[in-house]
């Protein structure tokens, strides 16, 4: 076992009460929410997220502040622009954004059934940005405020 | 890349960091938040159930019955 040649400690991130298919690998558990009975899982995924953040806390308190911050200051609920062309999403992000964008096209397509592609924009600049067409829809998701010069 | 796209034609939306002010750690949340309502709003808008993931819909019930996670 990789973990025993390493000496790794693994740590389970999970629903409450759930099965773990490998139990005696797992060196700490932590649980997140009740199981859910949607196929989505929006609710597993935040509270996973918060509980890694939590996790970091414990050597960075800091980090705890300022997800607290975040917390209060979260403007909900934000403004959703639909798309025209839905039936022909392409989700491009960068750096952290980039899994954000593929987070977001695999939450649409098991939602919505609709087919979405995602990608890093390194990789959409280099390829797959020829695919874009007058009926495609493309989210961006970036760090400006002002994109005119910026992507 | 975004003039690119706008020169192509392509509808752009971009979903920048300040969406709410918040710490720019944390930025990434609110769009993965401002994602998460985007999906919701499209399933509402396409009459879709967000939860059944097609489980009760003929042939993806049955296809199911061959999947192995």
């Amino acid at each position: 076992m990789p973990k025993k040649k390493y000496e790794a400690t693994t740590v389970l991130i999970t629903g409450v009460g759930s099965p773990a298919s490998k139990p005696d690998i797992v060196d700490f558990r932590i649980e997140t929410c009740a199981q859910e009975t949607c196929g989505a899982f929006t609710i597993s995924l935040t509270s996973a997220i918060v509980r890694i953040i939590q996790l970091i806390g414990l050597s960075n308190e800091v980090i705890l502040d300022r997800f607290k911050e975040t917390m209060e200051n979260l403007t909900l609920p934000f403004e959703v622009q639909l798309p025209k062309y839905y039936s022909n999403l392409v989700l491009v992000g960068d750096l952290i954004r980039e899994v954000v964008a593929r987070e977001i096209s695999l939450r649409i397509a098991e939602t919505t059934c609709l087919p979405v592609r995602s990608f890093g924009l390194e990789e959409f600049l280099h390829g797959p940005r020829v695919t874009l067409d007058k009926q495609t829809c493309l989210l961006v998701f970036h760090p400006f405020l002002n994109l005119e010069g910026n992507l | 890349m975004i003039k690119y796209a706008k020169t192509v034609g392509s509808e752009v939306i971009d979903i920048h960091d300040g969406l709410s002010p918040v710490p720019t750690e944390f930025a990434w949340l609110c769009q993965l938040v401002w994602g998460q309502t985007l999906a919701l709003e499209l399933s509402k808008k396409l009459k879709i159930n967000p939860d059944s993931v097609r489980g009760d819909e003929f042939p993806y019930d049955k296809a199911r019955e061959n999947l192995i996670l």
